[in-house]
């Protein structure tokens, strides 16, 4: 098995990067028993956002510490939570910690609420950072009464977590996972370039609707020649596909690809506006930080990755590349990093591995959430 | 007496590196530095990418026997560089050979321009290289292209190929000295700055997305000025480049070469 290699590079990775030297308390992420699971039932919460929007969260509930799970772009909260064969939040909430899985605005539950009826358009990364993670970290710290919480971002989910901290600052959180999260877009591909030009500036609709789109993929048999772009091939069983592409599928708004399009054309994550460097402002953070990168990711592939623990204030950073020659079966991609067949042996454990040793879970800290 | 301060300056001077006229083509002379360890036919795809852009290519061969192939190399190249023979050449490297041409370079004339594929510019650690770092070097050298180097393995891997690519290029002997050179550099080096160089001549660099040697984070953080390709699957067909991939595919041996016949262009997509 892979995973003794992995911990004890992950390890060895985490001594170099002098941080803490708290060892995991109970096996390979997991909790002491006070913070066992305290249902299988999955509870589910709208949140409004200071500027009007909702926003909505997915408890699955333990006595552990909160771990809020962010998705990615075109994407909604099942990808952190696919089944119970490959669910991240499954996996946390099962090992003592407090797993909400998001949706950000106009993404999976939180396409229509109750308050804010349609969500469909008209917002940015922006929106995402500071408002909505701002309302769903403050729900959970209302909520459970920690006063941290850790923070898993997949893709654009860890790109607005520095957008979170750069407008509210890391006091709320325990500690920081970004997997296949680009933070620099230096040196772009002229062919990807371009194809981002043509997808703003051409004539596409004020949104791109990925759940229909991705319904009748999966009425096809799956993501098609796309998937070789998105995952390394042969990672996701093509039952997964079909679950993915017909759950997971998010909108994609023109705002998005026209926030994106300023920090590519920038090389690195700003503000729509172009006036507020967040990856700058990422030297403010202190928080411990993880970083993932997928070897074959094409998405995010390393190099655009890496930069995190390079611009970050934190003293206490890790640089994983999921690949062969650090020992995992095969040079990972971009979506199977969390929803791969091997990522709850190969990536998961590592998530929680980092997160048992950062947040938290002492004595008091594993008491019944309200 | 004077032959004894003859012999013993011969036996310190640096055993020299040998260019060797491979083209046919007579146009403007570049010279491609082959690594220790690959085979001359390892370079067959890109020197015949070379000649059909024109250029007069040249291969220099280092010294087996020797401690110092930065010297072996920086003596190679003054003549090609102080104006002797002309207008200076270009140059080009692959993988580590393209750290001792940039060492060697630090104090020589500038080139025309200098392409690099798959160099990795810093030396990050992986569980692969810890492996390798952590192991006893032959004293008197490997010969890479036998089955014992190959015996390598680390974790469920084949070791050399998950560095060096797969299928790995044809390979030959290395000298304990420059393995112990790798495993120095391993151990902790600081990256090899370009930036002074791509100030002085155009300079090119290449990466392949798989490339466990010099993967695309140990390249472009320390750039420079230089012109920055990345070879991956941009077109949905699913193909990648490892370290042997960039040396045997005809993609960047192509997009190589037709930057060198014209350097200081930008580079075309690959």
């Amino acid at each position: 098995m892979k995973i003794g290699a992995l911990a004890t590079w992950l390890a060895a990775a985490a001594a170099l990067a002098s941080g803490p030297a708290r060892a995991a308390s109970e096996g390979p992420g997991a909790l002491p028993e006070m913070c066992s699971p305290m249902s299988s039932e999955v509870v589910d919460t709208e949140v409004p956002t200071a500027d009007g929007a909702v926003v909505h969260l997915h408890r699955h509930p333990a006595h552990g510490p909160p771990v809020l799970l962010v998705h990615g772009l075109s994407s909604n909260h099942w990808s952190l939570d696919l089944g119970p064969d490959r669910s991240l939040a499954a996996h946390l909430q099962a090992r003592g910690f407090d797993a909400w899985a998001l949706d950000l605005r106009g993404h999976g539950d939180a396409r229509r609420t109750e308050t804010a009826g349609a969500q469909v358009a008209g917002w940015t990364l922006d929106d995402y950072g500071r408002h909505d993670l701002h309302a769903a970290i403050e729900h959970i710290r209302a909520e459970t009464g920690a006063a941290r919480l850790g923070y898993v971002g997949h893709s654009m989910g860890g790109m607005v977590a520095a957008i979170y901290q750069a407008w509210h600052g890391d006091a709320a959180l325990g500690a920081l996972v970004v997997v296949g999260s680009p933070i620099d877009f230096g040196h772009l591909d002229p062919l990807v370039a371009r194809s981002l030009d043509a997808m703003v500036v051409g004539s596409i609709p004020r949104r791109l609707p990925g759940p229909a789109v991705g319904a009748a993929a999966a009425r096809l048999g799956g993501a098609g020649p796309l998937g070789a772009f998105l995952w390394t091939q042969g990672s996701i069983s093509k039952e997964a596909e079909r679950r993915l592409v017909a759950r997971a599928a998010g909108n994609m708004s023109r705002q998005e690809l026209s926030h994106l399009r300023a920090a590519i054309r920038e090389g690195r994550l700003v503000s729509a506006d172009g006036e507020l460097d967040y990856a700058e402002a990422l030297a403010e953070l202190q928080v411990p930080l993880l970083v993932l990168a997928g070897r074959a990711d094409h998405i995010a592939p390393p190099d655009r990755v890496r930069p995190w623990v390079e611009l970050s204030g934190s003293a206490d950073e890790t640089f994983l590349v999921a690949g062969r020659a650090n020992g995992f079966s095969f040079d990972h991609g971009h979506v199977d990093l969390v929803v791969g067949d091997t990522a709850p042996a190969e990536i998961f454990p590592l998530i929680t591995g980092f997160l048992s040793t950062r947040l938290d879970h002492h004595s008091g800290a594993c008491t019944a959430p309200k | 007496m004077s032959w004894l301060f003859a012999l013993t300056g011969l036996a310190l001077a640096a055993p020299e590196a040998t260019v060797v006229d491979v083209g046919r083509a007579r146009g403007e002379p570049v010279l491609v530095v082959r690594t220790p360890g690959y085979a001359p036919s390892a370079y067959t795809r890109l020197l015949d990418a070379l000649e059909l852009a024109g250029l007069d290519a040249h291969r220099v061969d280092l010294p087996l026997d020797t401690e110092d192939l930065v010297g072996s190399l920086r003596e190679a190249l003054g003549p090609w560089l102080d104006g002797s023979r002309g207008s200076p050449p270009r140059l080009v490297a692959h993988g580590l050979g393209g750290r001792l041409l940039v060492e060697a370079l630090a104090e020589l004339p500038a080139p025309r321009a200098v392409a690099l594929l798959g160099v990795p510019l810093a030396l990050l650690p992986s569980g692969l290289t810890d492996d390798l770092l952590g192991r006893e070097l032959p004293a008197g050298g490997l010969d890479l292209g036998l089955p014992a180097a190959r015996a390598w393995t680390w974790e469920d891997h084949s070791g050399l190929p998950l560095l060096l690519g797969e299928p790995l290029p044809p390979l030959e002997r290395v000298s304990a000295a420059w393995l112990q050179r790798l495993q120095d550099e391993l151990a902790g080096s600081d990256p090899l700055e370009i930036s002074a160089l791509s100030a002085s001549c155009p300079v090119w660099v290449g990466v392949g997305d798989l490339d466990n040697l010099a993967p695309p984070e140990a390249v472009r953080p320390h750039l420079g000025q230089a012109a920055f390709v990345r070879f991956g699957p941009l077109r949905l067909d699913g193909q990648s480049f490892d370290s042997a991939d960039l040396l045997g595919h005809e993609r960047p041996v192509r997009v190589l070469a037709r930057w060198l016949r014209s350097p200081g262009t930008p580079s075309e997509s690959p």
